[in-house]
């Protein structure tokens, strides 16, 4: 439990954030909404966010981790991994803060150290660290997906 | 249907996990990743983490979830220490 009623504010508007985002970006969401609350109480007590929800009729989904800690009244991400599944629940593209990358693929520093992206053939990429960047990025790949197997069929 | 953030912060604060709740939730979920990897929580901890063999997805979770575990006994504990310093 944390002691502050104003660290659980924190971590309640940041994960209001997060539904805000997931809810508006993705319409294919079974029962996100009646389980998401419980997942937030959990972090609220924790510091600890879990999500995984099908996002897709495709069948993709979104697996997403927050650490949370406090610093001068303000709530900090001390860990995060953002994932995207397939319907097989295999990653296909993951963000994370690890700090054991320091260049991309090609060789370029980091733009963002330590954030970094594996992409979907499993090379390192730059990433801004932001969760909102990730999910962009989740939909793009999907909605190219659903493009291409519309033209194959 | 998409709730309103006032009604999120309605349907959070309705809710009633305990301390020990969540203790017992992260604990099984500990339990799962032992499991599937045959290895104790604590030694995964030593071993793993900080080193590049942690850049794989379930570990990274395994380790949020171990250190979430114990902030939050330690805060359980804080808490008794103190009702009890009290009483």
């Amino acid at each position: 439990m944390l002691h502050n009623s104003h660290q659980q504010r924190l971590i309640i508007n940041r994960c209001w954030l997060i539904y805000d985002l997931i809810t508006e970006k993705f319409r294919h969401l079974y029962e996100f909404h009646i389980e998401f609350p419980a997942l937030v109480e959990l972090a609220s007590i924790s510091c600890y966010l879990q999500i995984l929800e099908e996002i897709s009729p495709e069948g993709y989904f979104l697996h997403i981790h927050e650490e949370y800690d406090f610093g001068e009244h303000r709530l900090q991400l001390k860990g995060y991994s953002y994932n995207l599944l397939d319907k097989s629940k295999h990653n296909i593209i993951r963000a994370d803060s690890l700090p054991h990358h320091r260049v991309d693929y090609k060789g370029h520093e980091l733009s963002h150290f330590p954030d970094h992206l594996h992409d979907e053939k499993g090379r390192i990429c730059s990433f801004t660290g932001k969760i909102e960047d990730f999910v962009k990025r989740a939909s793009e790949i999907i909605k190219s997906e659903a493009q291409d197997s519309c033209t194959s069929s | 249907m998409k709730m309103s953030k006032k009604k999120f912060i309605q349907e959070i604060s309705n809710r009633g996990l305990s301390t020990d709740m969540a203790i017992a939730k992260l604990s099984r979920q500990l339990h799962e990743y032992e499991e599937k990897y045959n290895l104790r929580s604590e030694i995964f901890y030593k071993l793993i983490v900080g080193t590049p063999a942690e850049d794989t997805p379930d570990f990274i979770a395994w380790a949020m979830c171990y250190r979430s575990y114990f902030r939050t006994l330690q805060s359980k504990f804080s808490i008794e220490e103190l009702a009890a310093g009290v009483a």
